[in-house]
């Protein structure tokens, strides 16, 4: 008799609880403009001439506006290497908030210190062997 | 005195010590033990308390101290004085001082980045893996996408893609301690180098003395056939063919499949239009399946899988449609094993038995309880790497034989197919290290990590390019032929490439042996206006360099992560133990060779980029915020290292825990090994997105008058010749193939003397092998010297050895051997140097992964012998 796998094995939440919180709740709860804090890192420097850039946004915000800004600012050759085509953010541009990994760009950003610390970085995206 | 030469210098008491540490003969980074006298590794060992090797070490590995001790290696930084490059060509070397190298390499690099940082690449080797961090860290800080491993173009284009798709590691193994059936196409897992190679030596041996039937389907009997249950020898190239057969045999005649894992863990049940492509909902975009209980289409996260059709026909969205699987069985229909003999050579007959060997033995439905988890039990494998993956048709290979696996339910399960350690849920004192594979778009399986940020699924969007290796238009790939093909400029024109390449860093890889003829290598390294190669010998790739810098060998470099990531080459699938280890420096720098991070850290001072690097290893490292790097400050090597251990394991242990101890280990669990069945996504049976990728890529390419071939982006696999099955040249009458000798890495070993010893004493290491009838037929000997030439009239000389043990219609060469150059004199002149007879253009190169097409159509004729 084939037994069904989906009925031998009942998701036992093994993997389902990670070890440790992918990032903390949103903290930043204040109407006022937020100033943010942008690094920008290896191939994405280049394109201006300060490090770090300091946004006003509106809060709370995310990270994902933080890009918009920063195509609105330092125009499209900029945002092309943070995002795909398709618009969202490239997997090899790897954004940290306080030095935590950002997962969900669409998230709030929490701001543990102010102003929020954000870096862009552009690792290689392909290499193989 | 640096921290390595402290460490080891007599003092005043006798030195008499053994040093954890890892291998770097091959890139299976076994972990081993040496054993220091007097300031002189006198012996190597494996280290039984890692579970990378388990105590074991290869010849090639107790040789180490043999490559270390080589008066051979460079000890001195070195300026050419030579304008003129080529090949045979004297550098005119002088020596130079460090802080002479570094001026001039600075100043370079400094313009280059001023004018465009993608004029720089960084090329390096496969063979050892502390580079990987820091040369990616430092390539991403400079601002270049140009990263090169300049052997890889041999080894994974296919492999690692298709076991990213569908097992989301980087390669794949037989779970030896459950297994009973393994079939291997052209894979030696368990019996050669490379992947958990020591580790996997013994699990393999066990599995055989235990029953396990192994099957190897190879155009040579050599290191895996050599200990199987049967070799099948087939027409080289023709993988798929056989695989494809074996599912028809398997679905049609037997009709043994695994219905409820492939409604439940595959894309079976995805509904396909007349497009090729998937019925989606019109709302939500997602795949429909058919609902047979509720006799309507609905969304695949919706119906219980049990209830999903694989049969049939069915109307959604107003079109006719079908099942994943009903495609793949309709398309199944035409690949008979009679259609399969003619292609492969081997018998219909043949290929019904193991079909149904596979099949029956793969017990489809039942169960087995591991340390109290009830779990699937489908004890066989279908696994294939190397030979498979050197073809223009590598990407159908894989899946081909994939397919196997997937028909039976015998993926990442016990006693199956195993994909690498796919799953780690982290070192339990502080939950780091933790991934998991996870469903990405349509439900279909993305990896939980990958070697980079290019993951297999989903496809990267195609872009017009402007990477020197295309791999931005053709997303499938990783490894490019354009760094030294032919038509390099012609493609590079194609696409209005802004730039060209001006200098290269080298690390390592000799490249001018490494992926193809020489003379096309030379070809396009000679193109370059500054070349600085840091290595340990004067290989024929860094005597085109302008300055030449001398490395430090594994006995005396510090590396902070030799078996992470664990999915990748050094830790054993399987159940065990997760061990990180580390490599340590057990002997001091000779001459004035130094750390090659230490001379990118250098480099990142002189040119102001110290910050942009502490935050790219922030980065590649995923150091956690407390053991970030800060700011500009200037690091020493040592400790980022000691930043990375205690990252991931406590701050109690940093780098000198680990240089006491060398590994940390912890138990694996079952719902790591076999996570399979615990984790909600599913993997394609039926590739959709091909037909995309392929619309993504022609809109490009097309216009710019490269033509993208349709049939290699078909959903389901298929049989596609290579350039050399099409020969129809009736002198051209064999099809020559390299294969990786056990006891040599790449081009490397080739200079270590021991092995040079234990290579004359192998019958097959330096000659030609070809079949013992057909050698006869043409009036060969064994020890005739011969000529072998392909079409283009590049041609070869060896000795010849007839054998039973290779396919009537094959030749087969060993390794990557041949050296000419003067630096490495005990490799010099030995061997045949097989990739003299590869071409390397558009031609000759896959148009969805770039695979480099690697058999060659031959004619053999005798050479005159020396006097």
């Amino acid at each position: 008799m084939t037994v069904r796998w989906d009925a031998v094995v009942r998701d036992n939440g093994f993997w389902s609880d990670p070890a440790r919180p992918a990032q903390a709740a949103a903290v930043c709860d204040t109407s006022s403009p937020q100033r943010v804090q942008v690094w920008l890192f290896g191939s994405l420097a280049s394109a201006v001439e300060e490090r770090p850039i300091t946004l006003h946004l509106e809060s709370p915000f995310c990270v994902d506006q933080v890009i918009a800004e920063l195509g609105r600012r330092y125009g499209v050759a900029l945002l092309a290497k943070i995002t795909t085509p398709a618009g969202t953010k490239a997997r090899n541009c790897r954004i940290f908030v306080n030095g935590e990994p950002v997962r969900d760009t669409a998230a709030p950003v929490q701001a543990a210190t102010t102003p929020a610390q954000i870096e862009l970085v552009l690792l290689s995206a392909l290499e193989g062997g | 005195m640096n921290e390595a030469a402290a460490a080891t210098m007599p003092a005043q008491a006798p030195d008499d010590t053994w040093v954890p540490s890892t291998c770097a003969l091959c890139y299976g980074n076994c972990s081993v033990l040496a054993h220091r006298v007097d300031g002189v590794v006198v012996k190597i060992e494996g280290n039984p308390e890692s579970a990378v090797g388990k105590g074991r070490l290869c010849g090639k590995g107790v040789s180490g101290v043999m490559s270390h001790y080589d008066p051979n290696r460079l000890t001195r930084p070195l300026r050419r004085t030579n304008p003129k490059k080529g090949l045979d060509v004297d550098p005119g070397w002088k020596e130079i001082t460090w802080e002479e190298a570094l001026d001039e390499i600075a100043t370079v690099l400094k313009r280059v980045r001023a004018e465009d940082p993608r004029k720089l690449l960084i090329q390096r080797t496969t063979t050892v893996l502390a580079c990987f961090i820091p040369f990616k860290s430092f390539a991403a800080a400079f601002g270049t996408p140009n990263l090169s491993v300049a052997g890889a173009l041999h080894c994974g284009n296919g492999s690692h893609l298709v076991s990213g798709i569908m097992h989301s590691s980087w390669s794949m193994v037989p779970d030896f301690e459950y297994c009973n059936y393994a079939i291997y196409f052209g894979a030696s897992k368990g019996h050669s180098a490379g992947h958990a190679a020591t580790s996997n030596m013994k699990l393999a041996a066990d599995a055989r003395v235990r029953g396990m039937k192994m099957v190897v389907v190879d155009p040579m009997a050599n290191f895996a056939a050599s200990k199987a249950t049967e070799w099948v020898p087939l027409r080289v190239g023709t993988d798929a063919s056989l695989a494809l057969a074996m599912c028809n045999v398997i679905v049609h005649e037997l009709g043994m499949f695994d219905a409820p894992y492939l409604q439940a863990k595959t894309n079976a049940p995805y509904l396909i239009g007349p497009d090729k492509l998937y019925v989606r909902d019109p709302a939500t975009s997602k795949p429909l399946v058919w609902d047979a209980a509720a006799k309507t289409a609905r969304l695949y996260t919706d119906a219980k899988p049990a209830d999903m059709a694989l049969e049939g026909e069915f109307e959604a969205n107003g079109v006719c449609c079908q099942p994943a699987f009903q495609k793949l069985k309709d398309h199944l229909r035409k690949f008979t094993p009679e259609w399969a003999e003619r292609i492969t050579t081997v018998r219909a007959a043949d290929i019904r038995r193991l079909a149904t060997e596979f099949a029956r033995e793969a017990r489809i439905g039942s169960t087995i309880v591991v340390d109290g988890v009830t779990l699937p039990y489908r004890p066989v494998a279908a696994i294939a790497f190397r030979g498979p993956n050197g073809h223009m048709n590598s990407v159908y290979n894989f899946y081909a034989v994939e397919l196997l696996n997937e028909l039976v339910g015998s993926s990442n399960v016990v006693g199956g197919c195993l994909g690498y350690n796919a799953a780690c849920a982290g070192y339990p004192g502080t939950g780091r290290l933790r991934y998991v594979p996870s469903a990405g778009p349509d439900g279909l399986m993305q990896v939980g990590i990958w070697m980079d940020y290019h993951f297999p699924y989903p496809i990267v969007e195609s872009q017009v390019p402007r990477k020197i290796g295309l791999q931005d238009l053709f997303t499938m790939s990783m490894s490019s032929p354009f760094l030294g093909s032919d038509d390099q400029d012609d493609i590079w024109r194609k696409f209005d490439l802004p730039y060209r390449i001006e200098v290269m860093i080298n690390w390592g890889t000799n490249a001018l042996m490494s992926v193809s003829n020489r003379e096309s290598a030379a070809r396009a390294i000679e193109k370059y206006k500054f070349i600085v190669s840091i290595d340990l010998f004067e290989t024929e790739t860094t005597r085109f360099a302008d300055i030449v810098l001398p490395d430090v060998g594994y006995l005396q470099q510090l590396d902070s992560r030799t078996s992470f990531p664990f999915f990748f080459c050094s830790m054993p699938g399987g159940r065990g133990d997760w061990s990180w280890t580390i490599r340590q420096p057990v002997l001091p720098p000779q001459g004035e060779q130094r750390p090659f991070q230490d001379v990118l850290f250098e480099l990142a001072d002189r040119l102001g980029i110290r910050g942009d690097l502490n935050a790219t290893l922030n980065a590649d490292l995923n150091l956690a915020p407390e053991y970030r790097l800060q700011g500009e400050h200037g690091y020493t090597w040592p400790e980022v290292c000691d930043a990375e251990l205690k990252s991931n394991f406590g701050p109690e242990h940093g780098l000198e825990w680990f240089k006491e101890h060398g590994v940390i280990s912890w138990p694996k669990k079952p719902e790591e090994v076999y996570w399979r069945p615990f984790v909600d996504a599913r993997v394609p049976i039926y590739w959709e997105f091909l037909t995309s990728v392929h619309r993504n890529v022609a809109a490009i390419a097309e216009p710019r008058g490269l033509k993208i071939p349709r049939e290699y982006y078909e959903p389901l696999p298929d049989f596609i010749p290579c350039r050399s099955h099409n020969c129809t040249k009736a002198e051209f009458d064999l099809y020559a193939f390299y294969y990786r000798d056990a006891i040599q890495t790449n081009s490397f070993t080739m200079e270590n003397p021991w092995l040079d010893e234990a290579a004359r004493l192998d019958p097959f290491s330096y000659t030609i092998a070809i079949n013992a009838g057909t050698g006869r037929k043409k009036g060969l000997r064994d020890g005739q010297r011969v000529w072998v030439e392909n079409e283009k009239g590049r041609k070869v000389k060896g000795r010849v050895k007839l054998t039973q043990a290779i396919h009537p219609e094959g030749l087969g060469i060993a390794a990557c051997a041949g050296h000419w150059g003067d630096g490495m004199p005990v490799a010099k002149g030995k061997g045949v140097f097989f990739n003299e007879l590869l071409e390397i253009d558009w031609e000759h190169c896959s148009p969805i992964n770039l695979s480099l097409d690697l058999c060659v159509r031959v004619k053999v004729t005798p050479a005159e012998e020396r006097t």
